[in-house]
């Protein structure tokens, strides 16, 4: 479950507002501050509704599960598996602090105890920072324009952790598109400079009027064959999703 | 007038008869010098295993909230720490009280984590009552009062997490209001050469521990006495004065080592007690083999008039004599090898590596004896005792030699 | 010759003495071979402790299983694996294991929804655990796990408010990483000297595991006991040869749990030193009681001096003596002690009293500890205190004698 634990985490939103960006060109050069609130409130909105497709791939097997995921602020979300059809109905409701995960196979919700959001994971290739997710870009990390990368070819900002950061990360190598709207490439190094892991994005497209990648990949640096994909294939911002959606009530009907 | 008579007598002979009486006790002598090295080793055995485990963080007693045996939850605190923590330390046979303060948390680095208990310390309590922390091999420095934000790991965990002296690591962990982060700064590592015990060391501060985990206070206080007979009169005083508590023993804090300890003790005192026996049963064939050549002796004593009573006093006083001699000499060879197995020991560090872990407690490579002023006590009361026993037999046996009889042979 | 027949009718002549001697010497070896068959039998129980529930003589794992704990590092073609063991044809019992990092929670239906806690799930072949030694030794038959029965550790049932009857809801992940849940009920709580067991344990049949896992013909662990502890490494290398195993890792208890190997090593060298303590104890006696005869016999040695025996002879008849009282001792103390170890091999000894405790088998936290010993008989233990006591009892009066046999006739006969 641990699995599902992650999923709501990433899905945590804030609220914020999504602005269609035009590109932050300021006279050939690339204005640092919008790209870097942008590329933070990219998957972001006040409430939303998607449809994922979360792929976890090891040496010895790869699995692929499709999710329907609805969240609010930045507290509530719930995520119910649709994907296989074996463990299709499976769900897990964030109401704050609390996390309910609900068994259509036993027809049982239970509660978990915050203690299993850290257990470690056999699952995927996310980390309890992504967890917490207590840190912003933009507070906590100073960012500058590094320059040029060839390698995707674009932009490259790099993010420096603050020196009373609570986190995993002394420095992100951030690629950006030309036009400073998509990322591309992150490069994650841990507090001995070393390089952990990298984050890339691709599959631009239109999402209920925003321009994103549609895929994540997450490869951990020193681990072969080990790949964790998150797909969406819809994502609605900002839709009208009602309260009684994140309830046990709501949870425990067949979806 | 027996007393007299039989006392002198007796007293003569023994001087008349060096080799005799020299033979006598120190056969007397070598066999509780055996049964004393014997019962040294047994006791320092038991102390050694009981040192163990207090010492590798069970403490002899441990004082926790009401409902931890149940459920093992680490993190209930006692209520009102600081009194518990004054009233124990008032208890005149407690040596150290030890305040702790645990919680399970994950440690990250980079992409790797490990989940780990962490223990909440007053360093320089922990110092002098834990040995895995002073016996174990130190790189950096253990955590000092006031220092903020630090760690002490073991060794096997930094490997884990492939992190070293001054790295700062990322702690995530459930406090009593959520999920909560922080970040810790190894500032020791700890070596105690047992891989198992060295994955879970993971110690900060009592006042760090209160503010990264958000849980207030103290969860244990671990007491070490200064004699560890004195446990269970402890532990009743202690029940008294905290009826909303649990005192626990090391015992049940860690029932499997404490049912090894156990049986080992139970063990050890049948074969000190086969040893006494033997020991006793020699000096009794001894003697009895010398009062058996004496018979002539005898019998001409009692042609003489002396009487059966005077007889029997006679052997009796001797026996008492040659048992004081032979405690000189049991107390001289006997306490003296103790005496070198309380101070130097013997290294078995050949025989177990270098530092033995077994479960959570770290074993000493070194067996130390028991010395006391029990020593003294036990050469007299064996000697005496297997002497004055084995003379019985013998002096009854030498009151009924028919004088005419045993003139003859 | 004479000297022989000589020393023969002193023995008789003298019965007390003789039977004194005789009597030191006996005890001796009896000490001997009982408290050598003593340490036998309680080696033999820390061997059989060490190798308990959890242990086994010999265990079978995936390479990195140990290391990493993943379902998914699994024994393959587990019929393969235990037919080819099987066929070894040697006594044994081999027990197949899978263990899984659940959640577990009440499954009774109620208001609010139920806390879960961490838990493993160990899944055991029922019938080779219930066994002497095995993990499920404590529960009546008609409460092992079976089907949907599970065994739940003490500990965590108290921690999840549940009791005997109740339904427990366990969810986790199947071999493939994908959520499985399923209901159970539980049939016992047992409280198990495996920690794992009683803190975290929901124990089921092997079965039921495999069907939770969407496991098929795998295993996670193979326990292998064999006939003897002391003789896992070997049954290790030769179950490691198996071609079924060659990918697999193989090994004994003492390459499993070098700690436990070195402690009973460990304790196999005090024991030698104990019973060096104990022989020189016995030792003792046998010298102290023979110097004392052959001092007090100074004036009988004095009066054969007198009449001629030469002093060579006087030390060759005591000599004579003391290897005729020495034989007959030792044979009486092994018939003795080999009756006694012998007859403890039967009821076992209970050094319960000794250690303190009320009941032969204590409950200790929960903990069923066995404090009866069971001695070995063994062979050897008889020749050891052949040769000792045979050569400490000849010392031991040669010595005097051969003082004796240096005095002047007239001096000894006036003592």
């Amino acid at each position: 479950m641990s699995f599902l634990t992650l999923c709501v985490a990433l899905f945590i939103s804030a609220p914020c507002s999504a602005q269609e960006p035009s590109g932050f060109l300021k006279g050939g050069e690339l204005d640092i501050e919008a790209v870097v609130k942008h590329f933070e409130d990219l998957y972001r909105s006040d409430s939303s509704i998607s449809i994922v497709d979360l792929t976890v791939t090891r040496p010895r097997r790869t699995r692929t599960m499709t999710m329907k995921v609805w969240t609010r602020g930045r507290d509530k979300a719930l995520i119910v598996i649709q994907e296989p059809a074996r463990v299709a109905g499976t769900a897990t409701l964030k109401v704050e602090a609390n996390l309910w995960n609900y068994l259509p196979r036993i027809k049982r919700t239970i509660r978990i105890p915050p203690s299993m959001m850290l257990a470690s994971w056999m699952g995927t290739d996310f980390t309890n920072d992504d967890l917490v997710r207590e840190s912003s870009y933009i507070d906590d990390y100073a960012y500058r324009l590094a320059g040029r990368s060839d390698d995707p070819a674009g932009w490259m900002v790099r993010f420096e952790a603050k020196p009373e950061l609570v986190g995993l990360w002394s420095r992100i190598e951030l690629i950006l598109s030309e036009d400073g709207t998509i990322p591309l490439q992150a490069r994650y190094y841990d507090r001995r400079e070393r390089l952990s892991r990298t984050m890339r994005w691709d599959e631009v497209r239109v999402f209920d009027s925003r321009r994103i990648p549609a895929r994540l990949t997450l490869e951990p640096e020193d681990e072969v064959g080990h790949k964790t994909e998150m797909h969406y294939r819809t994502i609605r911002f900002d839709v009208d999703v009602p309260e009684a959606t994140f309830s046990l009530s709501f949870l425990e009907r067949q979806r | 007038m027996i007393g007299r008579i039989s006392g002198r007598y007796a007293l003569r002979s023994l001087w008349r008869h060096p080799r005799r009486t020299i033979l006598s006790m120190v056969g007397v002598g070598i066999g509780v010098a055996i049964g004393l090295i014997a019962t040294s080793w047994m006791r320092g055995g038991t102390e050694m295993q009981i040192r163990a485990v207090s010492e590798s963080g069970a403490g002899h007693l441990r004082v926790v909230p009401k409902g931890w045996t149940a459920r093992r939850e680490n993190t209930l605190r006692l209520p009102d720490a600081p009194a518990i923590d004054g009233a124990v330390r008032s208890i005149p046979a407690v040596e150290l009280a030890a305040p702790r303060a645990r919680v399970n948390a994950l440690l990250a680095f980079g992409n790797r984590s490990a989940g780990v208990e962490i223990v909440g310390v007053d360093p320089e309590v922990e110092q002098r009552a834990n040995r895995i922390v002073f016996k174990s091999r130190l790189a950096g420095r253990y955590l000092k009062p006031g220092d903020q934000n630090t760690v002490v790991v073991g060794r096997t965990l930094a490997d884990r997490l492939r992190v070293d002296l001054d790295d700062d690591l990322y702690v995530t962990l459930s406090g009593p209001d959520g999920v909560r982060s922080a970040m810790l700064s190894i500032v020791g590592v700890l070596s105690t050469g047992a891989r198992d015990l060295d994955a879970g060391i993971c110690h900060v501060n009592l006042e760090v521990m209160e503010k990264i985990s958000g849980y207030a206070g103290i969860g244990e206080i671990s007491i070490l006495l200064d004699d560890y007979r004195r446990i269970e009169e402890t532990r009743r005083e202690l029940g008294r004065q905290f009826a909303g508590l649990e005192v626990l023993s090391w015992k049940e804090v860690n029932p499997g080592i404490a049912a090894n300890v156990e049986g080992d003790r139970g063990f050890m005192r049948a074969l000190v007690a086969i040893i006494i026996v033997v020991v006793g049963l020699g000096i009794v064939s001894a003697q009895l083999t010398a009062v058996m050549e004496r018979r002539r002796e005898i019998a001409v004593l009692t042609a003489l008039g002396m009487r059966a009573r005077q007889v029997v006093g006679l052997v009796v006083i001797e026996a008492v004599s040659v048992a004081l001699g032979g405690s000189v000499i049991a107390l001289c060879i006997g306490g003296g090898v103790a005496h070198w197995l309380a101070t130097r020991g013997v290294d078995i560090r050949a025989l177990m590596g270098e530092e033995f872990g077994f479960g959570d407690v770290l074993l000493d490579p070194y067996i130390y004896g028991d010395f006391g002023s029990w020593i003294v006590f036990y050469a007299l009361a064996v000697s005496v005792a297997a002497t004055v026993a084995a003379s019985l037999y013998p002096a009854w046996i030498a009151s009924r030699v028919e004088p005419a009889d045993a003139l003859r042979t | 010759m004479t000297t022989l027949r000589i020393a023969w009718r002193n023995l008789g002549r003298n019965r007390k003495r003789s039977l004194l001697a005789l009597g030191a010497i006996a005890l001796a070896q009896t000490t001997l071979v009982f408290v050598n068959g003593l340490f036998a039998g309680s080696y033999d129980q820390m061997l059989q402790t060490i190798t308990g529930p959890m242990m086994g003589h010999v265990q079978v794992h995936h390479p990195r299983w140990r290391e990493e704990r993943a379902v998914d590092l699994y024994i393959d073609r587990l019929d393969a694996v235990r037919a080819q063991v099987g066929a070894m044809e040697l006594p044994m019992s081999v027990s197949p294991r899978l263990y899984s990092a659940v959640l577990a929670a009440s499954g009774e239906k109620s208001e609010q929804p139920a806390d879960a806690e961490p838990a493993v799930i160990v899944g055991v072949d029922v019938s080779a655990e219930s066994t002497r030694d095995g993990l499920l030794e404590s529960l009546e038959p008609q409460d092992r796990p079976q089907g949907n029965k599970v065994a739940l550790g003490r500990v965590l049932a108290n921690r999840l408010n549940v009791s005997e009857g109740r339904e427990l809801a366990v969810i986790g992940q199947d071999v493939d990483g994908f959520p499985a849940s399923d209901l159970f009920v539980i049939a016992a709580i047992i409280d198990s000297p495996v920690d794992l067991v009683k803190t975290r344990g929901v124990v089921m049949c092997f079965h039921t595991a495999a069907g939770f896992l969407a496991i098929r013909d795998q295993a996670h662990e193979i326990v292998i006991r064999g006939s003897k502890a002391d003789q896992a490494d070997e049954l290790a290398r030769e179950v490691a040869a198996l071609p079924a195993l060659s990918e697999l890792e193989v090994l004994s208890w003492r390459e499993a749990m070098p700690e436990f190997s070195r402690m009973i090593d460990m304790k196999d060298w005090f024991d030698m030193i104990f019973l060096a303590i104990v022989f020189v104890a016995s030792a003792s006696g046998i010298a102290n009681t023979s110097m004392m005869s052959s001092f007090e016999r100074t004036r009988e040695f004095g009066m054969l001096l007198a009449i001629g025996m030469q002093p060579a002879g006087v030390v060759r008849m005591v000599l004579a003596e003391s290897v005729f009282l020495g034989l007959m001792g030792v044979l009486v103390g092994s018939l003795v002690g080999s009756a006694l170890v012998l007859l403890a091999a039967h009821t076992g000894i209970n050094y319960a009293a000794l250690a303190g405790m009320e009941a032969a088998d204590i409950a200790f936290g929960g903990i069923s500890i066995s404090y009866t010993i069971y001695p070995r008989f063994e062979f050897r233990h008889i020749l050891f205190g052949f040769i000792a006591v045979a050569i400490t009892s000849a010392l031991a009066s040669t010595w005097p004698a051969t003082l004796a046999a240096r005095l002047e006739p007239a001096k000894a006969m006036r003592l």
